[in-house]
């Protein structure tokens, strides 16, 4: 009979140790090597940045890497973007009692209370950022409360944009209002995405709560979910991102989305899907991303310079271009291309935000209104029970 | 075995008339313990220390995303009076049972075909090749393949099999499932032919010369010896298709809710990492009891013994 090992039935029997001693040696010695490489590596960009280095977690196409290439090199500086997909994720980098170290990064509408509880904003300084002033700024965001309180001000707004109902042109008749959604020939065919942000305040509002959104107590947030039944009943699957329920309207599983980026549209023409957006009369879910200097920031200067940097009309432009979003500096309208000034209707800006407001977050905790945590909880039921 | 042995007394010069006791290091022992000693210390580093951590954080509280030290039992009786929390695991529980009983099932005779009836690894080079794409891709792939207008049906619509795209293809748990099981195979696969390989073909031979057709052979010889290696891949599979929450999410439509995503919820959203932990132990407590009530079928069937066959 052969032996086990020339039968390959398996390697019992040899000693492997013995038989790989120098390799396993050689093995070991160049992965120390690697691993010492790819640790010393980690600070390379820091060590080499003569003039500064920034660390900036925000949301893709919000950080500038782009639009502000030039300005990088002729100051001799870097810049690390990492991007979060939710606000979620930079809120677990910065809690607890070891952050990360971050230099600049962002908040949603909302989460600023949240940060303020959690104690991770530092005041800004805004002599340094001459971008952010009232000949600029657009006045709603201009030291609005959302950005500014206790004579301080610890987020500048960047860009602001909305999520409304997005529709597949060629299947279904312009949606006017909510309640259009409920029409039967888009049983099946209609869609929310998983982001409580851009929908709690529309859940609110279609059930009559919108003056009172973000604080509902409990029988109001109960009326609110069960308001929204029959618009889940329509739906056969959840989006799971922005970007997944782009892919389903693309693909022809869904025909509208509950609320969407505006930039959506955008996405799916390019896969050859006439999409449109329709704001209804109830009104659109708005958000504005402010960056802010957390706590653990190493070069504030430099951060500053960078927040008056992304200000300045031709970046702000360039970059809502890209992002399909809307300015906070006024001086950067007239560089917008017209398509995009249209649907943010700047000329109309105060009867635009009478009829879509920024809303913030449910509290953190209270006695008398449904809490952050308990809507998180409501929607993951309200999801798993459709 | 132990590493130190005691060896045959050294006899030298003078000292003839007294024995000498000396240590040898056994190499072998050696060697075992060197080879296992960073994968151990890895665990106890990154696992262990970690898993324990969690453990004494779900006896905590939490407020603004900071743990508050406690010891309460709150989280588990919370979780344990949600009706969200039986609904997401009775979801997860069929997506793990599903998702590991075909991945076993499947694999076992591509196993058997590899191990005892070909000396080419072709085929599980040919099974280990869908590692190559990304997880997120495969999910995607299969949504264009099971979707309303993808492939199978439009494929049937124009054999006119069907007038109406068949919904039940994605958004479903079948789709899941499918989904899960083509992300598993290679697990599973991987774990049987590594659990056959250590079956000489002679008990095979052996018990076909003793007049045991296929099914005894099957019944009496490879499934008590590979036990483990079952096992093995069928806990595995489980442990990760029922923990999964992405696949559910893309292709699950109504049963997307598996308690994988409630669990993120309370570490990502809501920041409650107690809570959060509550919910994994009492998660890892289910799949521990799916592991003994596993065991004890084998055992009730004969078919594990308990021994170890090969060296």
């Amino acid at each position: 009979m052969k032996k086990e090992s020339e039968m390959g039935y398996g390697s019992s029997g040899v000693d492997l140790l013995e038989s790989i001693t120098m390799k396993r040696r050689t093995f070991l010695l160049g992965a120390a090597a690697s691993a010492a490489g790819l640790y010393i590596g980690s600070f390379a960009p820091g060590v080499m940045a003569a003039d500064g280095h920034l660390e900036i977690l925000g949301w893709e196409g919000e950080t500038g890497d782009a639009e502000l290439a030039d300005w990088r090199k002729n100051r001799g500086i870097t810049v690390r973007s990492s991007y979060a997909s939710t606000q979620d994720d930079i809120t677990a980098r910065l809690a607890g009692t070891d952050p990360v170290q971050l230099d600049l990064t962002m908040y949603a509408l909302g989460y600023e209370t949240i940060y303020k509880e959690m104690d991770i904003l530092t005041p800004i300084d805004t002599s340094r950022i001459p971008n952010y002033s009232p000949d600029s700024t657009i006045p709603l965001f201009y030291k609005g409360n959302r950005w500014y309180w206790d004579g301080k001000q610890w987020g500048i707004p960047l860009l602001w944009g909305m999520n409304t109902i997005v529709y597949n042109v060629k299947n279904v008749k312009k949606p006017k209002v909510y309640k259009d959604l409920l029409d039967p020939k888009l049983k099946g065919k209609l869609t929310f995405v998983d982001d409580g942000l851009s929908t709690w305040s529309i859940i609110a509002i279609i059930a009559g709560y919108g003056d009172k959104f973000p604080n509902l107590t409990r029988a109001e947030f109960d009326d609110a979910f069960e308001k929204l039944k029959p618009y889940r009943d329509q739906c056969r699957v959840f989006a799971s991102s922005a970007g997944d329920a782009v892919s389903l309207l693309a693909s022809g599983e869904v025909d509208a989305v509950f609320s969407l980026s505006a930039f959506a549209p955008t996405e799916t023409a390019k896969r050859g899907v006439e999409t449109a957006l329709s704001v209804p009369e109830e009104g659109a879910a708005l958000w504005c991303d402010a960056l802010f200097i957390p706590k653990t920031a190493k070069d504030v200067p430099l951060a500053l310079e960078f927040i008056n940097k992304v200000l300045e009309p031709e970046t702000q432009a360039k970059m809502a271009t890209t992002m399909f979003s809307a300015v906070t500096n006024q001086k950067a309208i007239p560089l917008l291309p017209p398509a995009l000034r249209e649907t943010f209707d700047y000329n109309n800006l105060d009867s635009f935000f009478q009829k879509s407001k920024l809303y913030g977050q449910p509290p953190l905790s209270s006695d008398k209104y449904v809490t952050y945590a308990e809507w998180v909880d409501q929607w993951a039921n309200f999801k798993g029970s459709f | 075995m132990n590493a130190v042995n005691q060896s045959k007394p050294v006899v030298v010069g003078a000292e003839a008339s007294v024995p000498i006791k000396t240590v040898s290091i056994d190499k072998k022992a050696l060697s075992g313990y060197l080879l296992a000693t960073p994968p151990l210390l890895f665990l106890i580093i990154f696992f262990l220390v970690p898993s324990i951590l969690l453990f004494v954080a779900s006896f905590w509280t939490s407020k603004t995303f900071t743990m508050i030290p406690a010891a309460t039992i709150a989280n588990y009786a919370r979780t344990l009076s949600a009706s969200g929390f039986y609904d997401s695991l009775w979801i997860s529980m069929q997506n793990g049972f599903w998702t590991a009983t075909l991945s076993t099932v499947i694999s076992a005779p591509v196993a058997y075909y590899i191990v005892y009836k070909t000396r080419s690894n072709a085929v599980l080079y040919l099974a280990l090749v869908s590692w190559f794409s990304s997880y997120l891709v495969r999910v995607y792939a299969w949504r264009t393949i099971l979707g309303t207008t993808g492939v199978i049906n439009s494929t049937l619509q124009q054999f006119g099999i069907i007038d109406q795209p068949l919904e039940w293809l994605v958004f479903s748990k079948f789709s899941v499932i499918i989904t899960l099981v083509h992300i598993m195979l290679p697990f599973t696969l991987l774990l049987l032919v590594s659990g056959l390989r250590d079956i000489k073909k002679d008990y095979l031979e052996a018990s076909a010369d003793l007049g045991g057709g296929g099914f005894t052979t099957l019944w009496k010889v490879i499934i008590p010896m590979a036990h483990k290696s079952i096992v093995s891949s069928f806990m595995f599979t489980f442990v990760l298709a029922a923990s999964d929450y992405i696949t559910p999410q893309l292709l699950g439509g109504r049963d997307a809710m598996t308690t994988g995503l409630l669990i993120a919820n309370q570490f990502r959203s809501v920041g409650n990492w107690p809570l959060g932990a509550a919910m994994a132990y009492l998660l890892l407590a289910v799949f521990m009891l799916v592991y003994a009530t596993l065991l004890g079928v084998l055992r009730a069937a004969n078919l594990a013994p308990g021994k170890r066959y090969h060296d």
